[in-house]
């Protein structure tokens, strides 16, 4: 039997393989002159400062590399994440795999999510001189240009942004494509504000592919920690960059490790939190779905720097794609020997397991999301002690978002000092946002923490046609803040008593009715609530009672200062984040958009939305009288008079049940939902 | 995957066999066997009380706790409604109201000829989609309450209610 050995010995200078036969060392083995390295090693090894790349990472990186920037062949990237998918991106790559003339110069490959998900399905078309060229909104009949780009390797039309590697033939992230041509503004000004240093590979390389990430330099973190670090210079290293956890508290990463570090503890244990309840949010999942090493290597550095040999990762079921790509990158990662007992020859051994959770948003709260873990309904239990000194089971437990753990990689590979380049003092590197709702460019975008409201709104997301209201910003148990010029950072955010929470940014404009909104909100909390506070579980089930109230016409004034007044307790006297940050919203709302709790105590709405506080009318100069409301209202409370032109429409206000399919399907607009005196 | 024989005992000992030392949570057991049968069937969770241990009363408590676990089956084709902030905001509660409309639900959700479970979920991660629409698994993006009628008679001519 023959197999590769280590030899301990050589261990702090990297790793010498020798040749095993039954067990007896060959000596001979080991003036074997070195192999050549491949010419991504020295790339790396200069770009990124690493040396002593370990054999197993040297040869993979190499593999990789001619998957990923092939010197002879084009390679055709198509977005596979789930919102690519959910936009047709599985036939188009099942129409462009199935293309048997591209035997000898074209690949195709499935990549994940680059973050432009306006523009879904995309196709990026590398040629072998190191061009990428992006085709957004692939629908059916736009496989051509791209056909023709793989096999011509020069632009056609239809294509929307030509990026060029910086040194042709290397891509180590999206930093290293610069932009040679711009097409289609949408898509260029949607990059040009970000830094992609987290999600740097998103969108690039194949995430069920190991070797490929490894040519971006992936899990050279991991091997110099575990080869020329000790555990302390990686709570070190963490604790200097300033990195604060991305789940939505913001707290230390680096006091958070150190605290188990210090703990006596044999068993320690790390959790990746990717429950990601937020609604409005899906960084954590894009990034499992996409770029899956880079959250395992996050782990095992943690686990590392608090000499944990056990780590889970716990999803929420409605992620199946993510929990599929996770799981595969686990395999991978074991069978090249980068998980499971003494990993690169180290005395380091590590298992990672997922843990589905079955939908229930307080699970994502940690000490509920433990009971989970220990076969319990998912019920928050009171801190201290926090789980860093007595989590699963009783063990020290260092539980980290999945977003928090993609920054650790970065950071131990470029430091600290440059990680600070990036943010603010308080809030250093960057941060990803979920941008949607009603702006023209949504997506995933990362950028550095303290940039203004107005930069990402504006310039990345694309200013909307219609004037916008406000943002609803971190998921239910954030806020809703009017839109105008300040910072994204966890300081300023708090001032405005909102929260970054896990980075939804979900743009609202006039036709939202914030008071309906709250109310949904809070209804989402009432629904979550595990039931163990009194307070929490009825008192949000009668706070949404009373919001109800306003939208349904049947409130006062006495109702504006109840909700008011519940809210306070509720904040005050829950036990759990859960419950005491449900009611952001409402006083977010009553802080800067009073007015229209008061408008609805009235009987009005003012975006004219609340189907009990509206009434539909008909625009006459629009109306070309079509009759196509007519024939579409399933209650017949459309009447017409006879005659001809506008003036024969008649709503029945008792029939109509404000369905809107009138509104909806009015080629002209010529229907409109007003509200108030108006009506 | 496993392989389930159906209502044996030792089924989910074979569950849990199969899962990785580090997976073998409870919630992990009862999800796996829900994406099996589409429900949770009364033999299962008396299997599962005895292979962990947990009283069957505790074991209910639990399946009760997970929005995501039915005890009961559910219809031929799976609709689900994203309720989530951007979808919300975007008009999904319309779309809700309008499949509920069109269809005779039980208190389960699901229609009486069981063609059909119509739910609501929280966000499904595609926001930029919004308003979103799980059909069978499979997401529909940017869904107006208007659409819903023909996509219920394109599932409907695809049915095949003796499966
Ligand atoms: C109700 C509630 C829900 C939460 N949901 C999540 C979640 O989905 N994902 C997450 O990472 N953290 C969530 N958290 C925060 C976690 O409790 C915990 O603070 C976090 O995972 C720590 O990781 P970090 O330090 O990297 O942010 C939630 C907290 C509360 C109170
Ligand atoms: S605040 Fe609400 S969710 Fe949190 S423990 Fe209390 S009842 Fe449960
Ligand atoms: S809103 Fe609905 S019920 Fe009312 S008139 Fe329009 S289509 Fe008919
Ligand atoms: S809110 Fe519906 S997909 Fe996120």
């Amino acid at each position: 039997m023959i197999a590769p050995a280590i030899d301990p010995t050589a261990l702090k200078g990297g790793i010498t393989a020798g040749l095993q036969i039954d067990g007896r060392m060959l000596s001979e083995a080991w003036t074997e002159p070195a192999p050549e390295r491949a010419p991504i090693v020295d790339f790396l090894t200069s770009r990124q400062g690493l040396t002593d790349i370990p054999d197993l990472l040297a040869d993979l990186a190499a593999k990789g590399h001619e998957l990923l920037c092939p010197g002879s062949m084009s390679r055709i990237g198509i977005g596979a994440a789930t919102c690519g998918l959910a936009a047709g991106a599985g036939e188009r790559a099942a129409v462009l795999s199935a293309r048997h003339d591209f035997a000898n110069h074209t690949v195709v490959r499935k990549v994940g999510c680059i973050g432009a998900c306006f523009c879904e399905p995309l196709v990026d078309v590398r040629t072998p001189d190191g061009r990428h060229y992006l085709f957004g909104k692939v629908d059916k009949s736009g496989t051509w240009p791209i056909i023709h780009t793989a096999k011509e390797q020069r632009l056609q039309k239809g294509a929307w942004l030509v990026l060029r590697e910086r040194e042709p033939g290397f891509l180590t992230s999206f930093d290293d494509l610069l932009v040679e041509k711009v097409i289609n503004h949408d898509l260029a000004d949607f990059f040009a504000c970000q830094r992609r240093l987290i999600s740097g590979n998103c969108g690039l390389i194949d995430p069920e592919n190991l070797a490929e990430y490894i040519a971006t330099g992936g899990y050279f973190a991991a091997a110099k920690a575990l080869l020329e670090q000790q555990p302390a210079d990686l709570i070190a290293e963490i604790a200097a960059s300033g990195l604060r956890g991305r789940g939505g508290g913001g707290f230390p990463t680096g006091a958070k490790w150190e605290m188990a570090a210090k703990t006596g503890s044999s068993t320690k244990i790390v959790i990746a939190n990717a429950d990601e309840g937020d609604p409005g949010a899906y960084m954590d999942r894009t990034l499992m779905e996409s770029d899956p090493h880079r959250v395992l290597e996050g782990i095992m550095l943690a686990a590392y720097a608090i000499r944990v040999q056990q780590a889970h990762i716990f999803i929420r079921h409605e992620y199946p794609l993510a929990i599929r790509r996770m799981r595969h990158a686990i395999t991978s990662a074991r069978a090249a020997g980068l998980l499971g007992n003494n990993i690169l020859g180290s005395d380091f051994s590590l298992e990672i397991g997922i843990t589905t959770n079955a939908g229930a948003f307080v699970c994502g709260e940690e000490t509920a999301l433990l009971s989970v873990m220990e076969g319990k309904r998912g019920e928050p239990s009171r801190r201290p002690p926090y789980p860093a000194e007595a989590g699963l089971n009783g063990h020290p437990t260092v539980i980290n978002n999945i977003e928090t753990f993609a920054n650790v990689p970065w950071i131990m590979t470029h430091g600290s000092a440059r990680y600070r380049e990036a943010g603010t003092a308080a809030s250093p590197g960057t941060k990803i946002f979920c941008l949607t709702g009603d702006v023209s460019r949504s997506g995933f975008v990362e950028v550095p923490l303290g940039i203004g409201v107005t930069t990402v709104i504006e310039k990345i997301g694309g200013a909307p046609p219609d004037p916008i209201k406000a943002i609803q910003i971190g998921g239910p148990s954030g806020g809703i803040v009017p839109y105008g010029s300040f910072n994204l950072d966890y300081e300023t955010m708090a001032a405005l008593g909102g929260m970054i929470g896990s980075g939804g940014l979900v743009v609202l404009n006039n036709a939202c009715c914030l008071v309906d909104l709250v109310q949904h909100m809070v209804g989402f909390m009432a629904d979550e609530s595990c039931g163990r506070c009194l307070i929490c579980r009825d008192g949000l089930a009668r706070l949404e009672q009373l919001l109800h109230d306003l939208t349904e016409h049947r409130g006062n004034d006495a109702t504006v200062s109840a909700i008011e007044q519940l809210s306070h307790a509720i904040c005050n006297l829950s036990l759990c984040g859960l419950g005491r940050s449900a009611v952001h919203p409402v006083f977010t709302t009553l802080r800067f958009f009073r007015q229209e709790y008061e408008q609805h105590a009235r009987g009005e709405c003012p975006a004219a939305y609340c189907s009990a506080l509206i009434r539909l009318k008909i625009v006459p100069s629009r109306c070309t009288d079509n009759q196509i409301c007519y024939e579409l209202c399933p209650q017949r409370a459309i009447q017409l008079d006879p005659g001809r032109g506008p003036e024969r429409y008649r709503f029945d206000h008792a029939q109509c049940t404000r369905c809107r399919l009138c509104l909806d399907s009015c080629p002209h607009g010529a229907i409109v939902a007003v509200s108030g005196e108006d009506t | 995957m496993t392989t389930f024989e159906n209502g044996q005992v030792g089924e989910i000992e074979q569950v849990f066999q199969a899962l990785a030392g580090t997976d073998r949570q409870v919630v992990n057991v009862l999800n796996t066997i829900q994406e099996h049968y589409g429900y949770l069937p009364e033999q299962s969770l008396h299997d599962v009380s005895r292979q962990f241990g947990i009283p069957l009363a505790n074991l209910y408590g639990l399946v009760s706790f997970f929005s995501g676990l039915r005890t009961r089956p559910v219809g031929r084709n799976q609709i689900a409604v994203c309720c989530g902030t951007a979808c919300y905001a975007r008009g999904s509660e319309k779309v809700f109201t309008r499949l509920k409309e069109t269809m005779q639900l039980d208190a389960d959700g699901t229609s009486e000829d069981g063609f059909v479970t119509i739910s609501k979920v929280p966000c499904v991660g595609a926001c930029s989609l919004a308003p979103v629409l799980s059909v069978n698994g499979v997401l529909e993006g940017k869904i107006k309450p208007l659409q819903v009628t023909a996509r219920l008679e394109e599932l409907q001519r695809n049915d095949s209610p003796s499966d």
